[in-house]
């Protein structure tokens, strides 16, 4: 009885530093992925649409009031 | 019977349970969707009914924005402020939701849990209007996905969030409100070449692909499969969520086909106007081949609007006949899933129809039911065909846009790349879309040429003259 007392002790204290462990690196993990996400979008992409090509793409769209990203007939034209 | 076979029946029926909608406690997944899409759709046609155009900026969600995000929520729309809008929007889910909250007697739990998903939910949206990204299709649901997994593959899904971690109500509830929209009366608008182009190639494409995927690939799971075919032959993205909630697909399986569609759309919608205007395929019959293929139907007016004004006109009007076809696919699968893939238990010994009622997704009955009405009420004239587009265009249409936003979030939140590795293996679901969408871009290309090249012709020229 004390031994599987102790074998529980053990297991559980095992589990807790495993998991305060993945908790830390987790958290780390998160922070990269907002910090690349906050860069794509706040910098990265409107750079990409200041590109000539982009804006040619854009424009005509915009000024249609279409929307590509409509996913059913009724999202496409914008009013 | 041993104590084996006894526990052996009891996974079983646990398992059966749990894909029928009744693991949690309290009413049915199928229960909650049907009745909370009865109620906003009621609501929706009242309020419109009662006030007419000014119910237009109510419900919204952020808009497109340049280089600040802050810029998407600053706007208004008819001078309702869109942060506005927005908040009114996931508060009328958050308040439905609290139902299903108190059913499960964790009220304060779940608005908690709610508002948290509904933040991350508003960010995908936020995300999803930069203008580089919606100019070039890339939706929300994969901002939503992003997001999710990017929480649930680093830190884990926090536990406070779990409560209204609730991907498959939201979908089935979505789905219902999307029944508003598939109307029939749309059918008639550009007559049999339309129907021709989308009905008749379409069904043919979604069997063989699935064929191909099943027997030729050996792809492991049917669902995924269906879900791949129904999005490349169908519209999309709304057809893979339709088509996975019909076949019970797993929430990788979706984000998987997804993922695919919208990769090859953004490709398509650019490259496909540049090659018909290469080897000089008519406006008309290059409209109908855009329309019948390109699987987003955001990015098949794009395209169309690329080609000219009357190359939109019919690719947009080919691809709304296709996006109609949409229920009949969800039923189709459902009901075909259901006699096929359903749970064979000991206890299941009926008759064929009850057993097929037994799995049969009922939600998809609320997805009908509400589509049948929208469309005997827009056939009434002028007067309900107004009522309808008005009560889409300010409510139902929005609220089915935050549902699905919702329901990739918690989606997100629960996918686990691990279990998505074993269905991608040797690469078989790109090579199924490709051989898929080849077969597509081929019978498509044919039948447009046939139908609207030569068949009917001279009427298409008369009705949308240069």
């Amino acid at each position: 009885m004390a031994v599987q007392r102790h074998h529980r002790a053990v297991a559980s204290h095992v589990t807790k530093q495993n998991t305060d462990r993945t908790g830390y690196r987790g958290l780390i993990q998160l922070f990269i992925c907002i910090l690349v996400i906050s860069l794509i979008w706040t910098t990265l992409l409107p750079i990409m649409g200041e590109i000539d090509s982009v804006k040619a793409w854009i424009e005509p769209l915009r000024t249609r009031g279409i929307n590509p990203a409509g996913m059913y007939y009724t999202d496409v034209y914008e009013r | 019977m041993t104590n084996d076979d006894l526990s052996s029946r009891e996974n079983i029926r646990d398992e059966n349970v749990r894909n029928s909608g009744h693991a949690n406690r309290g009413r049915s997944e199928d229960f909650w969707a049907i009745t909370f899409g009865v109620i906003i759709v009621s609501l929706a046609m009242f309020l419109t009914w009662l006030f007419g155009g000014s119910t237009v900026g109510w419900i919204n969600k952020p808009g497109e924005w340049k280089d600040n995000p802050l810029a998407s929520i600053a706007g208004a729309k008819a001078n309702v402020p869109v942060w506005l809008g927005t908040t009114v929007g996931l508060g009328v889910i958050g308040i439905l939701m609290t139902a299903v909250f108190a059913s499960r007697r964790e009220l304060i739990r779940g608005i908690i849990a709610y508002l948290g998903i509904a933040s991350l939910a508003a960010l995908a949206m936020v995300m999803s209007g930069q203008e580089v990204l919606k100019y070039y299709n890339l939706e929300y649901v994969l901002w939503a996905l992003l997001l999710g997994w990017v929480i649930g593959n680093t830190v884990g899904i926090p536990p406070w969030l779990r409560p209204s971690v609730r991907g498959e109500l939201f979908i089935k509830l979505g789905l219902v409100l999307l029944g508003m929209e598939v109307l029939m009366g749309k059918l008639i608008i550009l007559g049999l070449p339309g129907i021709l182009v989308s009905w008749v190639v379409t069904p043919i494409v979604l069997i063989t692909t699935f064929w191909f995927g099943n027997k030729i690939l050996r792809i492991e799971s049917p669902s995924l499969t269906m879900t791949i075919a129904a999005d490349m032959s169908v519209c999309g993205v709304s057809a893979a969520i339709a088509t996975a909630a019909a076949c019970k697909a797993k929430k990788e399986e979706l984000s998987l086909a997804i993922s695919l569609s919208l990769a090859f759309t953004a490709i398509m919608m650019v490259v496909m106007p540049i090659g018909i205007r290469i080897i000089g395929m008519d406006d008309i019959v290059g409209g109908a081949w855009l329309g019948g293929t390109i699987d987003s139907t955001g990015a098949v007016a794009a395209a169309g609007a690329a080609l000219g004004e009357r190359a939109l006109k019919i690719a947009s009007t080919v691809k709304m006949i296709q996006n109609v076809l949409i229920g009949v696919i969800a039923f189709s699968v459902s009901v075909y899933w259901a006699a096929t893939y359903g749970d064979e238990t000991a206890e299941s010994k009926q008759s064929f129809f009850k057993e097929v009622w037994a799995r049969f997704p009922k939600f998809v009955l609320g997805f009908l039911m509400v589509s049948i009405i929208a469309s005997l009420i827009d056939a009434t004239g002028a007067t309900g065909s107004n009522l309808v587009k008005q009560s889409i265009d300010s409510v139902t249409k929005e609220i089915r846009n935050w549902l699905f936003c919702l329901a990739f979030v918690c989606i997100g939140l629960e996918m686990r790349m691990e279990t998505l590795w074993p269905a991608m293996r040797g690469g078989k679901p790109m090579i199924l879309y490709l051989v898929g969408q080849s077969l597509n871009l081929l019978l498509t290309g044919a039948m447009a040429w046939v139908v609207f090249g030569w068949l009917f012709r001279d009427t298409i020229v008369q009705w949308l003259p240069t």
